[in-house]
Order: C-alpha cells, then sequence, then structure tokens
C-alpha cells in the first residue's frame, strides 16, 4: 500500500493505486515511491499511532 | 385521548382532543401574553414555577384572583379544589384543566421551567403544560424565554409562538409527544432549542440566528427549510438530530467561527439534504457517522478551505455536487457509482496547490473517469 504524510497538515492518505495531475499513474508499488508516497507492505508506526489519535479525538466530541 | 391515534383517510391526522379547554384567542400583533393549558393530574404533584421580567398579571387559572407577579413564585395547584370535569388521559390517570395566563411580561426574560428547592421542584421535574401559545408583541430581545430547559414536557402536543421581531434563546427540549408547532410572524429566533424533542408533524422553522447543537436528538421526520440569515452560532447545527430528510439549508453571512463543523454529525437516520446554499469555510467533521445519507449538493463549495473528516463513517453516499471545490476530499468506502462520481469530479473547481481526492472502495472506482479531476489538478487515489 501507498502512504502519505501531510505533516503540514496532520494528514496521512494511503491507497493501492495514485493517479496524478502530470499523468502519471504509481500502482501496487510500481514505482516504490513517487512524490512523497511511499509503497510499504505493513503500515508505518507513525501512520498507526495517528489513526490512534483520531480515534481519541472523536471520542472526546461524541 | 391525545397522542396515541390512528390516522384515518379523509382526515386531517391528529386532532386537537376535543375535552381540552380552549386557549383565548389573540389577534393583536402587539399583545405579549401566555396561554397554557396546564394538566392538574389527581396523582402527580402538580406544581409550577414562574420567573418572569416586568409587572405581568398572571393568573394561575384555578379560580384564585389574578395578581400582578413581583418575585419568582411557586404554584401548587390541589387537584380536588379545582373545578370543571375530570378527563382521563390516554394510560387512565383522572386529570382537570386550567388555563395559566401571564399577561404583559417583558423582554428580559421569561421562564416557566424555575426550580424551587423549597418545593422540590428539581431541573428534572415534569412541566404539565398541554397546550401552549405565546405571543411576543413584536419585541426584540436577547434574553431566554424560557419553557423547559432542561425539565421534561411529557404532556405537551401544541405549541404555537407569534409575533416577534427577534426572541432571545427559546427553550424547548425535552417535549416527548409535540404534535403541532407554528411560528407565525416571527422574523428571528436567536436559538431555537429542541433537544431531545419529538415533534410528529413536520413544520416551518422560522429564521434562526445561532444553533449549536440546538437540535441533539430532535425527533422529526424532515424539515423543509432552515434558514440562518446572519449566522451567528453554527457549531453541530443538526448533530445527533433524527430527522430523515432535510429539503434546504440556507445561510447568510457568518459570524461564527465554526461554521459548518459537526453540520449534521451522527444524524444515523438522515438520508437526504437537498440543497445547502451557505458562507461557511469548513464541514470538519461535518457529515461524521451520516451512515444513510444518500445525496448532498450545494450551491456552490468554492469558500471551503477544512473538509477534515467531512465523509468519515458515511458509506452510502450516492450523489455528491460540490460546484467550484478547490480542496481534496476522502469519499472512501462510499456508494458512488462512475455516472456519481463523474458528476461530481465534473462540479469540482481546479485544485488549489497539491489537493487529494480518495475515491477507494466505491463501485464506480475502478471505471470513473479520473481524469476529469486530475485535468483539474487532483491527485486522485483510487
Amino acid at each position: 500500500m501507498y502512504y502519505k504524510n501531510d505533516i503540514e497538515n496532520n494528514m496521512w492518505y494511503k491507497g493501492r493505486e495514485v493517479r496524478f495531475p502530470n499523468g502519471i499513474i504509481i500502482k501496487d508499488g510500481n514505482p516504490q515511491s513517487y512524490d512523497g508516497w511511499e509503497w510499504l507492505e505493513e503500515p508505518p508506526q507513525e501512520y498507526l499511532d495517528w489513526l490512534i489519535r483520531l480515534e481519541l479525538e472523536e471520542e472526546t466530541q461524541t | 385521548m391525545s397522542h396515541y391515534y390512528i390516522p384515518i383517510a379523509g382526515t386531517t391526522g391528529w386532532q386537537r382532543p376535543s375535552e381540552w379547554l380552549d386557549l383565548p384567542v389573540n389577534t393583536d400583533e402587539n399583545k405579549k401574553v401566555f396561554y397554557g393549558l396546564f394538566l392538574v393530574f389527581e396523582d402527580e404533584f402538580n406544581a409550577l414555577r414562574i420567573s418572569v421580567r416586568g409587572t405581568p398579571t398572571v393568573d394561575w387559572g384555578d379560580g384564585t384572583s389574578p395578581f400582578t407577579y413581583s418575585a419568582a413564585i411557586t404554584k401548587i395547584y390541589d387537584y380536588d379544589s379545582i373545578t370543571g370535569a375530570v378527563n382521563q388521559y390516554y394510560d387512565g390517570r383522572n386529570y382537570k384543566q386550567v388555563i395559566v395566563s401571564i399577561d404583559n411580561f417583558n423582554s428580559n426574560g421569561f421562564d416557566i421551567a424555575a426550580t424551587d428547592s423549597t418545593n422540590n421542584i428539581n431541573t428534572n421535574s415534569s412541566l404539565n403544560f398541554a397546550d401552549i401559545y405565546v405571543s411576543y408583541g413584536m419585541m426584540t430581545s436577547n434574553s431566554n424565554f424560557t419553557i423547559n430547559n432542561s425539565r421534561t414536557l411529557p404532556y405537551l402536543e401544541i405549541f404555537k409562538f407569534e409575533n416577534a421581531t427577534r426572541t432571545g434563546a427559546l427553550r424547548l427540549n425535552n417535549a416527548s409527544i409535540l404534535q403541532i408547532v407554528e411560528f407565525n410572524n416571527v422574523d428571528l429566533v436567536r436559538v431555537l432549542n429542541l433537544v431531545n424533542t419529538k415533534i410528529n408533524q413536520p413544520f416551518d422553522f422560522p429564521p434562526i440566528a445561532a444553533s449549536n447543537n440546538a437540535n441533539q436528538n430532535l425527533i422529526i421526520d424532515s424539515i423543509d427549510s432552515y434558514v440562518m440569515p446572519n449566522v451567528e452560532a453554527s457549531d453541530g447545527i443538526f448533530r445527533d438530530i433524527k430527522c430523515r430528510k432535510i429539503n434546504s439549508f440556507t445561510a447568510g453571512s457568518v459570524g461564527s467561527s465554526f461554521q459548518g463543523r459537526n453540520f449534521v454529525r451522527n444524524a444515523y437516520y438522515l438520508e437526504e439534504i437537498g440543497l445547502i446554499d451557505s458562507p461557511f469555510t469548513s464541514y470538519d467533521n461535518g457529515f461524521n457517522g451520516c451512515s444513510m445519507l444518500r445525496s448532498l449538493e450545494w450551491v456552490d463549495f468554492s469558500m471551503v478551505t477544512n473538509v477534515n473528516n467531512m465523509f468519515s463513517n458515511t458509506g452510502n453516499l450516492r450523489k455528491l455536487i460540490t460546484p467550484g471545490c478547490t480542496v481534496g476530499i476522502d469519499i472512501s468506502d462510499n456508494s458512488m457509482t462512475a455516472d456519481a462520481l463523474d458528476a461530481w469530479f465534473t462540479s469540482l473547481g481546479t485544485a488549489t496547490g497539491a489537493q487529494i481526492i480518495t475515491i477507494t472502495d466505491n463501485p464506480g472506482t475502478a471505471t470513473c473517469d479520473t481524469t476529469i479531476a486530475t485535468g483539474k489538478g487532483y491527485t486522485v487515489v483510487v
């Protein structure tokens, strides 16, 4: 899965295929990385931590 | 009697129970008056406390003499001493009726839900009104007009409010069997609190200024039109509402930093919002948890900059139109067909900088035309 961390906006994105405005398509790990997107077999720990933080934020708001 | 009724073809549905006393009729828009049909039960503690401003004339309706109000006062009705017919409530309990009248109050506060520890009237005590009529006398006010606050209104079936230039916060919470709600000749209600209230028939909402979580757990089938001419507060306008459809939402100028945050968050039963016409720049968590929501359309989306978790925990979205959108939105795990996705892409404006759209796991993900979106500068995650 490709992962991308938008640090400025505290966001993570993920997907198997990403299509860019310049026509480039990255898919299933080919290429390994492009424009901040990185193909990883397992989700990075920072991404998992971010998900947990999101859940906690949601719990405090509901 | 009353709220357990079966609609019969050719009738108008729910009817005011014939045994109820008629409220006085007011035809003067400048008159300030509260009339309330109060049920006095044989087996209940029938207490009413009023705390109002000004020096209105108060009539408890039980044969005691009307008096000029001077300070907060509690009335405890004596069932045995009230004249008039004995009626039976739907559960078989006996009750009698009185009509409470509060005439010529002023705009600096009106509270008929005040607590009174001396008489054990606490914040959760019920209020026995079944029918309420208010004429606000074309007053302008920022003060609260409190029918119940957190107290319950288990018998209230009719609420009519008329003749106001601007009200303060109108609190009508915890009414469980409201049948008819009417606002006539009301230019603006600052806040209409309907928290935990159930309204059995749709009604025309008056123009509203502020609505922070004001409709939490409101149960109503549909809302025809919700208008906020000048938004003073708007965090969670329809949060937690139990409503099938909102036909339109319109907002004018925005004076609140909250904007569309938590707009319809966790409105699990909401299927459709007809058309949104608002200048909100944020829908942070706006539709989070609306798992039955199918259709959304804006008049103009170009001013929106914050879509954080906007469609988290949705799933049923089949139509999305965001004209002029310039930001990336995540609508993964929804129900958009290829045609619906293409229509959404077509409605988008040009992306502002690097913007990412996520359409993963929609029925049309594999076959939609993502070049419509990439051609406008978006990166698309499929």
